[in-house]
Order: C-alpha cells, then structure tokens, then sequence
C-alpha cells in the first residue's frame, strides 16, 4: 500500500503542503457495451520509445506527452521518470504494470473489450505546475484519443 | 504527483467524450483531485496494476477498473479494489 509515511520528509511536507487542482469535467457516458468500445491507454510512467527524446525532469515538471503505438517491443521502452519518490523496477522489468497493452491484447482476444487503440499516450506524471497540462497538452492528447475513435480510457499512475 | 496528473489528464478525456477510469494510489489525492471513476488500489507508488509479471493480478484490476465504466453510480466515484 502506498502510505504517505513512507515518503521522504521532504516529499511528505510538501504533499500536505500543496494545494491540489480539482479536475474539471462533464461526465461521458456509455452507449454501447464494452465488448463493443475501442480502449485508449494512458500512464504517467514516462515511458518513450528508444528514438523518443526522453522527459525534462525540472522542478515544475514536464507537460509532454510521447506517443506509444500499441504493436511496439514492450521491452524496448525506456522509463523517463527519474522521480526517487517511487521504486522504478517494476515497470522497468514489465511495461505492463503500468501500460497493460498484453493484458489489453488479451482481453481484446476474448472479446471483453472490442479494440485496443493504436496509440497510447505516455506522460511523466511529476507535474507541480499543471497549468500547461490542463490548458494545453491534456487537451492534445485527448483531441487525439477522440480522432481515433477512443471511447473508453484507463489511466495509471506510478 | 503523478496521482493529480492522471486525474487532470482524465478530465480532458472524459470532455472528448470518452467514458475514463483512473488507478489510484494515493486516496487522499484521488479525493481531492476528484476525477470522473478512479479505483483505489493497495499497491506501492510505482505498481500501479499490482506486480510486474504478473498477469493474473494485473488482469483482474483491469477488470475491476472497468466495472466503473459501465457502472450505473454517481460520480464522482471511489472505489477501493479488493485484492
């Protein structure tokens, strides 16, 4: 369990000291089962491709997004999170724990959702200052994910 | 961080009009950020869908996340996975 005990003080005075940003939202709603829906996947474990330029870890954090196609070499994706907060090994010994594209392949295969998108979308999830996230690259990325027909999306955090 | 992060960034989707759920690992941020449909999981930072090669596990969060897709509650909505 992820306790907030177990931060760094550092981390821990600053976590109740930051004011949180409220998500802003009109609720969607399903018209068709999910058998029938096209899946986008989305994590802010900053993985990239190897010929991706890597994420900015400054203090305010980086907005970017990478565009991971969901056919790639799981095992060739690089971590960008340098973040000491968290333990890094496991989504660097499998992708899938945090970008589930096997299990989704999987559960596309059995027919529990229709398809898997042919993209997903990778952020690095540091982002103190989220003013360019929520104004700018979010957006972007969800412009993206409606253009190809996403209706239903998960996303991770690490 | 990275907790606030997918919760604005799902905010996003969902307002392209795409149904979206969130792993949370971080309650108290879930609940303050309050995206559309997040599901509490006990993991540790970094392990979002349980361990790594482990598809079992990972499978079945997944399945438990989306049930808040198609679930008929109102939002925003917390739900606690159950390992």
């Amino acid at each position: 369990m992820a306790e907030l005990s177990d931060a760094s003080l550092l981390v821990r005075s600053f976590m109740r000291a930051y004011r949180y940003t409220v998500s802003n939202w009109q609720p969607a709603r399903l018209t068709k089962p999910l058998s029938a829906c096209k899946v986008g996947l989305v994590t802010t474990a900053a993985f990239h491709l190897p010929t991706q330029p890597t994420f900015d870890l400054k203090l305010a954090g980086d907005p970017s997004f990478r565009v991971i196609p969901t056919d790639c070499d799981l095992t060739t994706l690089k971590v960008g999170h340098t973040s000491p907060s968290f333990d890094h090994t496991g989504i660097a010994q499998d992708p899938n724990l945090a970008l589930p594209i096997t299990r989704f392949q999987e559960l596309v295969a059995e027919g529990v959702v229709g398809a898997l998108n042919a993209r997903a979308w990778s952020f690095c999830g540091s982002i103190a200052k989220p003013g360019e996230l929520i104004t700018r690259t979010a957006p972007e990325a969800a412009a993206q994910a409606r253009a190809d027909g996403v209706e239903v999306a998960l996303l991770t955090p690490v | 961080m990275c907790n606030q992060s997918v919760g604005l960034i799902q905010a996003a989707f969902e307002n392209e009009g795409i149904v979206t759920v969130s792993i949370s690992l971080y309650r108290f941020v879930t609940e303050k950020v309050r995206p559309p449909r997040a599901l509490w999981v006990p993991f540790p930072l970094g392990y979002p869908l349980g361990e790594p090669h482990n598809p079992a596990l990972q499978r079945r969060v997944i399945l438990a996340a989306l049930e808040l897709v198609t679930a008929d509650e109102p939002l925003p909505l917390i739900r606690d996975f159950q390992p």
